[in-house]
């Protein structure tokens, strides 16, 4: 494949899978700009790793692994993750803490962001794999684990996610 | 509640996200390769950078150790220099084939342990260079007085005045980490310090492992 060529297969599936990058950079930053840079990060190793891509493999797949694995060393760096374990809704120009719908609905998201932020990288990740619908042995291969282990986590998150919001008295 | 629940939240968790990335004028620069790949030579050109750096320290020191093998009171500061610089240059060589080595396409564990392990060696390497740099003092004085002045600093300053200048390099390292403890929370105003001071104090290392230690619980955890 040409160099053109490869670029422009490259940005096309980017085009159709960015909601990606924009999510696993919501799910590790808190704050608008360092969601930009993580995206950007993000998309120039998806680049960078894009020579030695598999097409025989699922695109989706492999660019979980590669934008989880950005995401959680970006995010370990100190001082994003100061600025993380900030307040989340400190940043007065990010829509994503703007009223929006309802009193209830915004409540629902900030409360959502809270739980998050509690979370490590690790089980970030695997929050974000649920919630992409992704089946325990997808969520398996892009984490490495077993399934069976994949089940037992997503087991103790379901738990973790009723104690900790039902205590919100949102759901 | 259950998680499926959360669902609905999450749609609009997304949307915002969109909406928010839509607003910024960076995103859409962001979205172009050219971007991506300044940010790419930036990172190569710091490592490059750092590499000739060692290079240009081994030769010189290298040469001038070569030139006075047979002087003991210079070979032996030269050595010791040469030593420490190819032990710092081999350091940083791995850490980059480290880092180049990283294929992000793996599976999030295998990577996460790797780059966990790269960090605590970063983290060992950068304390070591603060640490041992006060013992340096002395020979790198020695050597760059003869070799750039044909200065003999044994002759000018005396030997007493050499090794008080050791004793007292070996008295800051324990003084260095006590301090380095001890400023870290007047460093608040500078996050660059911080990290420097954390390094010295240890904190880095402990922070680094830990990070080691939570992959290996998240794997095993059943």
């Amino acid at each position: 494949m040409t160099h053109a060529s490869s670029q422009h297969r490259f940005e096309t599936l980017i085009a159709r899978h960015g909601g990606i990058v924009r999510k696993v950079a919501g799910m590790y930053c808190a704050h608008a700009e360092d969601r930009l840079d993580l995206a950007q990060e993000i998309r120039a190793q998806l680049w960078r790793a894009f020579g030695r891509y598999d097409e025989s493999r699922p695109f989706a797949t492999w660019m979980y692994r590669v934008a989880l694995n950005v995401a959680i060393t970006f995010a370990r760096r100190a001082g994003v993750r100061e600025r993380y374990t900030g307040a989340a809704g400190d940043s007065a120009a990010d829509p994503i803490d703007e009223p929006q719908g309802s009193a209830e609905q915004d409540e629902r998201v900030a409360a959502l962001r809270r739980f998050i932020a509690e979370l490590d990288g690790l089980n970030r990740a695997l929050l974000f794999l649920y919630m992409e619908e992704q089946s325990y042995l997808e969520i398996a291969e892009v984490l490495g684990l077993s399934e069976t282990n994949v089940a037992t986590k997503i087991h103790r998150l379901k738990r973790r996610i009723q104690r900790d919001l039902r205590s919100s008295e949102l759901y | 509640m259950e998680l499926d629940e959360l669902k609905s939240t999450w749609s609009e968790f997304e949307r915002r996200l969109a909406l928010s990335e839509a607003r910024s004028d960076r995103a859409l620069r962001g979205l172009t390769l050219q971007r991506t790949r300044a940010v790419l030579r930036r990172h190569g050109a710091g490592l490059i950078f750092e590499l000739i750096c060692g290079v240009i320290a081994v030769v010189l020191i290298g040469s001038f150790l070569a030139d006075h093998i047979r002087v003991a009171r210079f070979a032996l500061p030269a050595l010791a220099l040469h030593l420490a610089a190819l032990a710092s240059t081999a350091a940083a060589i791995a850490q980059l084939v480290g880092t180049l080595r990283i294929d992000y396409a793996a599976p999030v564990l295998e990577i996460q342990r790797r780059v966990s392990h790269l960090r605590a060696s970063q983290v060992r390497h950068t304390q070591w260079i603060f640490l041992l740099s006060p013992l340096i003092w002395t020979p790198l004085a020695i050597v760059a007085a003869q070799g750039f002045l044909e200065l003999d600093l044994y002759a000018t300053l005396g030997g007493t005045v050499l090794a008080v200048n050791l004793a007292v390099g070996l008295a800051v390292i324990p003084l260095g980490i006590f301090g380095a403890r001890l400023c870290r929370d007047q460093l608040a105003h500078s996050p660059r310090l911080q990290r420097l001071a954390d390094c010295i104090a240890g904190h880095s290392l402990d922070r680094a492992l830990d990070q080691l230690r939570g992959i290996e619980r998240f794997r095993e955890d059943n």
